[in-house]
């Protein structure tokens, strides 16, 4: 496959955390906004590995070793592709 | 003269250990917890270094970063940018980090170079570090970043003596920065890439303890019905462990006026040692147990972890109150005393739900009215203390103020409009681990003292007063009544009761209530004395609190109507839940909210509640015949 | 030594320990105003974190 397409096939995969499924690994690739900033100013930034331990009004999940309750509203601006587990 | 010492800055995460780092090395007891954001102000102590130099340190507030809008971030970013008036910027950074989140850690240790200090990395928890399965690379760190990594680990007290030999004169220099100043893309990129070269880790995702312990804490189901039970063993414990030791206090009591009054004979000075001091302080007094047990409770949920857990629980349930679930702690506090509780605020982002949780955290019943309540409660159940309904009524009345607190702080925070930029509920989880019982200790014992301090002087004091207020002038009678009548405290009880009356009080309890304004505990000595009998010579008199409330119970109005009956009891109570009686709070507040008018506008709202309230549940009680 | 000024002693001592309080209370209560607020001396709560 070309690099052209899977890069469009990542785009398509783009999904904010709060629809991602629970349980699965994902990667971040941008935080979208500036409500993203409580984010930054913990850390989190693009490029980092999340999974997703559970939903509903606020989810947790896993980042980089530390687990962290997030809003489901903040959530919506945290755009991530799935990782292909191999 | 001495020359000033240099001072060193901890700077760090929450959670990194940057207290735990500054009691070991200055030796003092500032307070630990395991919920991000319990040193909310900048603390200060003094150290050695191995070569016998004084160095001032300064524990800053734990934050991520500091840019940022939440007050403990900018109090950090301006000591460290020496923008502080009260804290010239220091000589020396020292950054603690933990070694487990390096990734996020770095952030701000690099945030810190770039303003130019010359810095020090503690590499704080390695041990916990490496049991989770990371490599670490001290060396290769202290290479990256261009200044010295010192690990540690500050609850063991190791690595010490390396961090202070770091620090000797001449100070580190300031690093050069290796990424685009200014650009915090660029400074993120480096600090991922530093980590990742520092601290390999084996596996990116590991489930441990702590998430199988979530798994039922943190539950939709299980996890309330674990936090219910908490709580209510917490304030169940409270109530019932406490019995033992207020006993032994209570004996003391008894037994100190016995030997004053057979070596001294009548008289008034014996009068006021016995009433006045032994008897009115140590009606405060006999609440230290209860204090201690609330404090040592709250520092062992914070300590083991598990306080996050409950802000994440309650989060949906303060949303409902236009709050969000970083208040939860602030509110749960202010159950012990509400100035600790509101200077907890500052961990709240937003500004308006800060003031919101300011306005109402003195609705959640402070230790000070235990004694107020514990008075009574008893009184309307038929007199003996302990037993599950009466801690169900007491349920009730913590029940009543937390109830209402929400409901004004939804109606505030409707009337306050959405903040300038909106800000989501986000909170670390920290990993559980076991209490540290020296700290929990230790503060619970400041407290304690604290509490001693202020029942030996300031209360005493007032005791010593209002002794004197229901004494003097004296009147050459054998009626109890005009001897009573013709004292300071008569002429007072008689030109309040009128303005009282329709809330189920009479004069001596409306004096009661006004001496209280000064401390709320004053409110039980202040009824002994208000309410004592004249005793036969020779009749022993014994201040117990059970003796207190059998007087108050054969108290009669002139009608015959008995004084205490269930309709005043109950509206005494709920005076009690809703008045603001306590002029440091209102300092605090006016401080922590910025302007002397939310003070002043909570103190008037509060007590006009408080009398609306009474006088609403009297007059409707005695409609259903409840006098 | 009669009950009478018995009484009489007791109760100047007892005068005395009133008005030593409350010139105790009015120096600290003008001591602290004095100072610039940096705590909240009266609480009792110690260091206010």
């Amino acid at each position: 496959m070309s690099h052209q397409s899977v890069q469009d096939l990542e785009l398509d995969s783009l999904q904010s955390l709060s629809q991602a499924q629970v349980g699965c690994d994902f990667q971040i690739r941008y935080l979208d906004g500036p409500a993203c900033d409580q984010l930054r100013n913990l850390g989190f930034c693009e490029t980092l590995q999340v999974r997703k331990l559970s939903g509903g009004r606020n989810l947790i999940c896993s980042v980089c070793g530390t687990r962290l309750a997030v809003s489901s509203e903040l959530a919506e601006h945290v755009k991530v592709t799935p990782v292909l587990t191999a | 003269m001495e020359p000033k010492p240099e001072t060193v800055a901890l700077a760090g995460n929450p959670n990194a250990g940057k207290t735990t780092l500054f009691n070991a090395l200055c030796g003092t007891s500032a307070k630990v917890g395991n919920y991000g954001g319990v040193t909310v102000e900048v603390k200060k102590g003094e150290f050695f270094t191995p070569l016998g130099r004084r160095l001032e340190l300064i524990d800053l507030p734990g934050t991520f970063s500091l840019e940022g809008g939440s007050p403990d971030q900018r109090i950090a970013s301006d000591v460290l940018s020496g923008k502080n008036e009260r804290h010239p910027a220091p000589d020396l950074a020292v950054c603690v980090v933990d070694a487990s989140n390096l990734e996020r850690h770095l952030q701000l240790a690099l945030e810190v170079l770039e303003l130019g200090i010359p810095t020090i990395v503690a590499l704080n928890m390695v041990d916990v570090a490496e049991k989770s399965g990371l490599r670490l690379d001290p060396v290769k760190l202290s290479e990256e970043l261009g200044v010295p990594v010192v690990p540690i680990q500050a609850n063991r007290g190791k690595g010490l003596t390396e961090l202070k030999q770091a620090m000797r004169h001449p100070f580190p220099s300031a690093p050069e920065v290796r990424w685009e100043k200014g650009n915090g893309e660029a400074r993120r990129t480096f600090g991922l890439k530093t980590a990742d070269l520092a601290a390999r880790r084996a596996t990116l995702h590991s489930t441990n303890l702590s998430d199988r312990l979530d798994a039922v804490l943190l539950h939709p189901v299980l996890g309330w019905v674990c936090f219910l039970a908490i709580m209510f063993a917490l304030f169940w414990s409270i109530f019932s462990f406490a019995g033992i030791p207020m006993g032994w206090i209570e004996s003391l009591q008894e037994s100190l006026i016995g030997a004053v009054e057979t070596r001294m004979s009548e008289g008034d000075l014996r009068d006021l040692i016995t009433q006045g001091i032994i008897g009115g302080v140590g009606a405060v007094v006999i609440f230290l147990p209860q204090i201690l047990l609330l404090f040592f409770f709250i520092g062992l949920l914070e300590s083991s972890g598990y306080m996050a857990r409950a802000a994440f629980l309650m989060d949906g349930v303060m949303g409902r109150a236009g709050l969000s679930g970083k208040a939860f702690l602030p509110l749960l506090s202010s159950y012990a005393c509400a100035i600790p509780g509101v200077m907890a605020t500052r961990t709240i982002d937003s500004a308006k739900e800060r003031l919101v949780t300011i306005f109402v955290a003195p609705w959640m019943s402070c230790s000070a009215r235990l004694p107020v309540y514990l008075l009574l409660v008893p009184m309307l159940l038929g007199g003996s203390e302990g037993g599950t309904t009466q801690a169900l009524v007491f349920l009730a009345i913590y029940v009543l103020g937390t109830g209402t607190a929400f409901i004004v702080a939804r109606i505030l925070r409707g009337h306050l409009g959405p903040d300038e930029v909106k800000s989501h509920f986000l909170l670390e989880l920290p990993p559980y681990r076991l209490p540290q019982w020296s700290y929990i200790f230790r503060h619970v014992l400041e407290r304690g003292w604290s509490f001693l301090r202020k029942a030996g002087t300031f209360i005493l004091a007032l005791m010593i007063l209002l002794w004197a207020a229901t004494t003097y002038p004296k009147l050459e009678s054998d009626d109890p009544a005009a001897v009573m009548a013709h004292t300071v405290v008569g002429r007072v009880s008689d030109f309040i009761e009128p303005i009282v009356k329709p809330l189920g009080f009479d004069g001596r309890t409306g004096t009661a209530i006004l001496t209280s304004f000064a401390a709320r505990e004053v409110f039980v000595g202040s009824m002994a004395q208000l309410f004592r009998v004249e005793v036969a010579e020779g009749e022993e008199e014994q201040e117990t609190r059970a003796h207190i409330r059998d007087r108050l119970a054969a108290e009669k109005w002139p009608d015959g109507r008995p004084m205490f009956g269930p309709a005043a009891v109950i509206s005494l109570l709920i005076f009690y839940i809703y008045a603001l009686q306590c002029l440091p709070t209102s300092a605090v507040v006016a401080r922590e909210a910025g302007s002397w008018k939310w003070a002043v506008g909570q103190f008037f709202f509060m007590m006009a509640f408080a009398a609306i309230a009474s006088l609403v549940v009297y007059q409707a009680a005695r409609l259903f015949g409840l006098a | 030594m009669d009950p009478a000024s018995s009484t009489d002693w007791q109760t100047w001592a007892a005068i005395s320990v009133v008005v030593l309080t409350v010139l105790v209370m009015v120096i600290r209560t003008a001591r602290r105003s004095r100072k610039k607020t940096g705590g909240c001396g009266k609480c009792g709560s110690g260091d206010c974190h």
